[in-house]
C-alpha cells in the first residue's frame, strides 16, 4: 500500500465533494477532490512501482523511497500516453508484452494524462470554476482507474513498471 | 494553436453514442489547449442532460477516453482529448467565484 493511501484519497475526494447543507460546494472543495483523485492513482502506480522492485515488506527502507520517488509526474504522463497508443513508438516495442497492452491496462493509461491535466487546473487556474458533476466524475474516472490497474496480469503490469523504471530520460 | 478539424467533432460524437445510453448527453464542445507541459492538446466537453449524470460510470468514461483517443489517432489527429463534463445547468454561469 502507497504511503498515501490511494483508496483514502478518493474516500477524501469524495467527502470533499459531498453536498453542503447550504449553497454550493467550495470551490476550494471540489479542487481539493480532483487534485486527490489525481494523487490518488499516482501514489498508487508508485507504491506498484517500489513494490514490484524493491518488495512490499521493505517499505520502511530508504531503497523503498529510492524508487518511490524516482518517477516524475511528467514522465508517468508521457510513457502511459505512449503506451495507450495502438502502436507504441519503436523505442518502447521491444518491451512491450506479447500482443501489446490489454484494454485495462490502456483504459488505465489513458486515465494519467487526462487527470493529471485536471489536477493542474485544479491547482493552479484562477480562471476556471469548477462544478459539481465534473469533480463528481473525475473522481468515478480516478476510481475506475485504480480498479483497471488492478485487473491487469501480473506480466503486463511488470513491462509497464520496467519502462517506468528504467527509461525515463531526465 | 491548431483549430478543430470538423471530422473530430463527429468522431466525438461516434464514440460518446458508443459509450453512453441513449438521451444522456445533450452536446459535446471540443476546443484546443495547452497543456500543463505546453504540448497542443484537445478538450472534450460532455454536456449531460440534468439529471442523467448518475447513471454514468467511471469505466465508461474510461472507455470513451480510450474511444476518442484511438479514434482521433486514426484520423491523423495528434493531440491528446482530456475529458472535462458539466450538465445543461452548470452551462449557465452564476458568476460565483467563491472558494
Amino acid at each position: 500500500m502507497a504511503i498515501l493511501n490511494p483508496d483514502h484519497l478518493i474516500e477524501q475526494a469524495v467527502l470533499l465533494v459531498a453536498p453542503r447543507p447550504k449553497g454550493s460546494p467550495r470551490q476550494v472543495d471540489l479542487r481539493r477532490a480532483i487534485s486527490a483523485t489525481y494523487y490518488a492513482v499516482f501514489h498508487m502506480v508508485l507504491a506498484s512501482l517500489a513494490d514490484e522492485f524493491v518488495g512490499g515488506t521493505l517499505k520502511k527502507t530508504s531503497r523503498y523511497a529510492l524508487v518511490y520517488r524516482s518517477v516524475s509526474h511528467k514522465w508517468l504522463t508521457d510513457l502511459c500516453d505512449e503506451l495507450s497508443k495502438q502502436t507504441p513508438k519503436a523505442k518502447f516495442q521491444p518491451y512491450l508484452p506479447v500482443g501489446g497492452f490489454e484494454r485495462d491496462f490502456k483504459a488505465f493509461a489513458s486515465s494519467v494524462s487526462e487527470l493529471k491535466e485536471r489536477r493542474h487546473e485544479a491547482d493552479y487556474d484562477p480562471l476556471k470554476r469548477f462544478k459539481s458533476a465534473d469533480a463528481n466524475l473525475v473522481i468515478e474516472t480516478g476510481r475506475s482507474a485504480i480498479a483497471r490497474y488492478g485487473k491487469v496480469s501480473v506480466e503486463q503490469r511488470k513491462a509497464f513498471l520496467t519502462m517506468l523504471l528504467l527509461m525515463q530520460t531526465k | 494553436m491548431m483549430g478543430i478539424h470538423t471530422d473530430i467533432l463527429k468522431h466525438a460524437r461516434l464514440a460518446t453514442e458508443g459509450r453512453l445510453a441513449k438521451g444522456v448527453v445533450d452536446d459535446i464542445e471540443i476546443t484546443p489547449f495547452v497543456n500543463s507541459d505546453g504540448g497542443d492538446g484537445l478538450r472534450v466537453l460532455i454536456i449531460f442532460k440534468d439529471g442523467k449524470i448518475e447513471s454514468v460510470t467511471g469505466d465508461q468514461l474510461l472507455d470513451l477516453l480510450l474511444d476518442l483517443k484511438e479514434s482521433f489517432a486514426a484520423s491523423g489527429e495528434t493531440r491528446i482529448p482530456i475529458l472535462e463534463f458539466a450538465t445543461v445547468s452548470d452551462m449557465v454561469d452564476d458568476g460565483d467565484f467563491e472558494s
